[in-house]
């Protein structure tokens, strides 16, 4: 076949055609680097560049809800406004905008000092009437991951400008000071629920390090400096960092996050995945890092029984009875091998899980010993199941109960998070190895599994994980009654548990509220309505070229509860 | 001379006889060819928005805790929510209540920023369109010159290596020559930025220097479409052409001793190009729709990511604007393509 078999006489000939396409691909090539040799912008100096997978939830602190599990918000949050009290980096409770805090009535009434002359970023003057205002509205609403800490607080007074006192139904263990935003009064003072539901607080006018500069939904969040900050050292504060401003870029996947730290596109990552994360590590200019988190991966059972007629499933619960059985829950809990999955799941990057509590915690942090653990063990998981009187009959592989009702379960895991599926994954045959039947595993979105879970009580077990605040008590309150229809993913309900949980809320002895937080845990791991699968470690990764002085957080360089980090980089 | 109100039948009004017939000509124009399509176009948005209110609302889980995006609600607070969102409304109500927010384009209040939908809308589509556009631009010169070099040259070395390439690239993953523009021209080479649409932190001195960046960052994402859509321009023009090249006006045309390039462009391109004209105003409301996977792999802050973003934390108002700005751009566009078309082509007019 030849070109001069074409329909009609060329109008070019295959020679010139050629030649066309060869000067314009050159030119391509040519024009390329001369396009991008040219840098369109400069990049300013003393920025921290961050990039995220969920840079912001929402501007409005008081409405910050589900989607605040990452912390990603109220990160931000802290940093255009000022708390009483803060984390420093070892994850204590110090004060910040309060500059005395004094207990009285047993450690029920809090008495704090403001610091005096704080304005907020439009000028107006900090005073306790917007601290009051603030306290009241996080009371109010109970919202977001934080409102449980308000629960306890029953009335708020500001005696005078720069004093507030705030009294509890108990000695409160962790102050929510630590958690609140200082909102201005005359912004939020009157506003109706509805108002609080519809309001976007695109301006945040706060009065902490930082003010926000732009807000652009799902791409970026731009924070500047905010230099008459009491905090700067150059103000007389403490805090000597000298970041001009923080960006925060949406990116929409992991990969893009690390390809952007490697082209000096961004300074620092969200979390990271193991296998992404390792792909970093020993890059050039790149520090990788790995912490302990304060996550915990874990599959919730569904134990929602009914109270006045134990050992009977809940009218309201849509949840298999036969798992009302511990025998059965504590035989799952043996027949799952957690090494495997944290080899598998979490590429060995974390640790295999036990209690509710993660080690991330310390000292509050029960320890279960090897030989005390109930897990990777299916011979044990059958003998349980043969001794309570579960055998398969039949023979199709599936045990029954003595009734004939088989150990059939519906497995859910939200398809969120990509290791949760995952997890879930593996354990199907785990349990089906010990002669159980897990009926698929079904993948939904964080909504309708918080529906079906949280609020409708329909599932039998499901994956999930929490990334706790640095206080035993948010992650131990999940498994309070209280919490049915809200934070509780198990239905548990155990008096001895409930009675500890209240207890260490309002001990004011740190080593005997640590023996109660110890003993909660030992009831809860017995119970088997929680399979704590791993404890992922936090990885991350930063530049090292740009900005210096990065310290050690546990959990995490960034976005980790405390906003020191970003108070004290300074530009390279 | 006569009134014509004396010319009328009995019992009809004075005047009747005399507007009958220019009321006639006066609605004529309903019949027309474009008010049928801008009628079909009407009534296609608002079967769109009938089955966007309907599949929202027969998705599970219930909107007031999805506006709260919090379990822990007293019932006070869950009543004055289903209350103040008009969701005890009776279905047909809230139904009601939603066209008459589309003809005031109300798209309510986003469930996670917290922020008209509207202003989340309007930079997402404005910077989707700027993607599209850059790579319809980009479909349209190398589709058509592909296109044209191949079905010019119908049935040699040139077609067949043209149409295999065309086909290849029709064939390829989106996500995957994204990653891979991304490994050559941003990590290996670091010629070009990974993502986003601007630099983090960047300072212009000049709208130059910021426009230049916007260019810097939107070569792959455009390069990206540009490559996996190219090739069914490619192939319709192909075709189109080559069929063209038979007719008898082309003989006639080579008999009279015209030019080649005269017969190509004047006789050969001009007649082909109809039903690829047809393609490209398609292909812009399919990009338009067909965005998310380039967007999220640069993370480009379009309409797609916008969606995805909506997807993951179930924000309906979001999704439900966002269906709808997508579905009136594709109808628009083939209503556009079509008007058009028929004044290309007045044989469209009288069928």
């Amino acid at each position: 076949m030849s070109d001069k078999e074409g329909i009609l006489a060329d109008p070019i000939s295959r020679r010139q055609f050629m030649a066309y396409t060869g000067k314009a691909g050159m030119a391509a090539m040519l024009a390329t680097p001369i396009v991008t040799a040219a840098c369109g912008g400069e990049t300013a100096s003393g920025v921290l560049r961050f990039g995220h997978l969920n840079i912001f939830d929402t501007p409005n602190p008081v409405m910050t809800g589900w989607e605040a599990t990452t912390i990603s918000a109220p990160d931000m949050h802290w940093l255009v406004y000022d708390r009483l009290m803060e984390f420093d980096a070892d994850m204590s409770p110090v004060l910040s905008l309060a500059t005395d805090r004094v207990l009285s009535n047993g450690g029920t009434t809090v008495t704090y000092t403001l610091r005096e002359g704080v304005e907020f970023h439009d000028g107006e003057a900090l005073t306790s009437a917007d601290v009051k205002v603030s306290f009241e509205l996080y009371r109010n609403t109970g919202k977001g991951l934080f409102g449980g800490f308000f629960e306890p607080l029953e009335t708020v007074e500001a005696p005078d400008d720069v004093t507030v006192v705030l009294h509890f139904s108990g000695p409160p263990a962790l102050d929510p000071s630590v958690w609140a935003p200082i909102l201005p009064r005359r912004i939020w003072g009157d506003m109706t629920p509805e108002e609080l539901y519809r309001f976007g607080n695109d301006e945040m006018i706060g009065s902490g390090p930082f003010k926000l500069n732009n807000y652009a939904p799902s791409e970026r969040l731009e924070l500047d400096r905010n230099s008459d900050w009491w905090g700067w050292a150059s103000n007389g504060g403490p805090k000597q960092g000298a970041l001009a401003s923080i960006v925060k870029m949406q990116l929409a996947n992991e990969e893009a996050v690390a390809n952007s730290l490697r082209n000096n596109e961004i300074d620092v990552t969200g979390e990271l995945t193991a296998d992404i994360w390792d792909g970093l590590a020993g890059e050039p200019g790149i520090e990788a890092v790995e912490y302990p988190g304060l996550l915990l991966d874990h599959f919730g059972i569904n134990v929602y029984e009914d109270p006045n007629n134990p050992g009977q499933p809940h009218p309201d619960s849509g949840g298999n009875p036969l798992l009302l059985d511990q025998r059965i829950r504590e035989a799952m809990s043996w027949a799952i091998d957690r090494q495997r999955l944290v080899d598998i799941v979490l590429g060995g990057r974390g640790q295999k899980g036990t209690v509710v509590l993660p080690p991330g915690m310390g000292a509050s942090f029960l320890e279960i010993p090897e030989t005390r653990q109930a897990n990777g063990n299916p011979d044990r998981a059958r003998q349980i199941l043969d001794e309570a009187g579960y055998i398969d009959r039949d023979g199709d592989g599936i045990r029954e109960a003595p009734d004939g009702q088989k150990l059939s379960f519906q497995l859910f895991a939200s398809s969120v998070i990509d290791r949760l599926p995952r997890y879930a994954e593996l354990i199907k045959p785990m349990l089906e190895d010990v002669g159980m039947e897990i009926q698929g595993v079904f993948a939904e979105d964080d909504p309708t599994l918080i529906q079906r879970v949280f609020v409708d009580a329909d599932w039998d077990m499901y994956t999930w994980l929490w990334n706790t605040p640095p206080d035993p008590t948010f992650m131990l309150s999940i498994q309070s009654c209280d919490q049915f229809g809200s934070l509780s993913d198990t239905y548990y309900c155990d008096a001895e548990y409930e009675a500890l949980f209240k207890a260490q809320q309002v001990q004011g002895d740190p080593a005997e509220r640590e023996r109660m937080v110890h003993q909660a845990q030992q009831i809860f791991y017995d119970a088997f309505a929680y399979c704590v699968m791993a404890y992922p470690s936090r990885l991350q990764a930063y530049r090292t070229d740009n900005l210096t002085g990065w310290i050690f957080i546990n959990n995490g360089v960034t976005v980790n509860w405390s906003t020191e980090q970003y108070l004290v980089l300074g530009e390279a | 001379m006569t009134a014509p109100a004396e010319q009328a039948p009995p019992g009809s009004a004075p005047g009747d006889a005399a507007r009958a017939p220019g009321g006639r000509r006066r609605w004529r124009w309903l019949r027309s060819y474009p008010a049928r399509r801008v009628a079909q176009a009407v009534i296609t948005l608002y079967v769109v928005a009938t089955f966007n209110f309907w599949l929202f609302r027969l998705l599970p889980g219930d909107p007031a805790r999805m506006i709260a995006r919090e379990s822990r609600l007293s019932p006070e607070a869950y009543e004055q929510l289903r209350e103040s969102f008009g969701l005890n409304e009776p279905a047909w109500e809230q139904y009601l209540i939603y066209l008459t927010k589309i003809y005031r384009f109300d798209t309510g209040i986003s469930f996670k920023a917290r922020l008209p939908v509207i202003d989340l809308l309007r930079p997402a589509l404005y910077n989707t369109l700027i993607l599209t556009g850059s790579a319809l631009v980009l479909i349209f010169v190398f589709g058509l010159a592909f296109g044209i070099a191949a079905g010019w040259r119908r049935g040699t070395r040139t077609d067949t290596t043209l149409t295999l390439t065309a086909l290849t690239l029709w064939s390829l993953p989106t996500f995957w020559v994204g990653l891979m523009l991304v490994l050559l021209f941003s990590i290996t080479l670091g010629w070009l930025p990974v993502a986003g649409i601007r630099a983090v932190a960047a300072i212009y001195r000049t709208p130059f220097a910021e426009a230049q960046d916007v260019i810097q960052h939107l070569i792959l994402p455009a390069a990206t479409i540009a490559i996996v859509s190219v090739g069914s321009i490619a192939l319709i023009m192909r075709n189109s052409l080559a069929e063209v090249a038979d007719e008898d006006y082309m003989l006639a045309a080579r008999a009279r001793g015209l030019r080649p390039r005269t017969i190509l462009w004047r006789y050969g391109v001009r007649n082909a190009f109809l039903p690829t004209f047809t393609l490209m105003a398609l292909t812009l409301g399919l990009l338009m729709a067909g965005t998310i996977q380039t967007e999220v792999v640069f993370s480009w802050p379009g309409l797609g990511l916008l969606m995805y973003d909506a997807v993951q934390t179930r924000d309906l108002p979001v999704l439900e604007a966002s269906f709808f700005v997508i579905a009136a751009i594709v109808v628009l566009a083939t209503l556009l393509a079509d008007l058009f078309y028929s004044r290309l082509d007045p044989r469209i007019r009288s069928s």
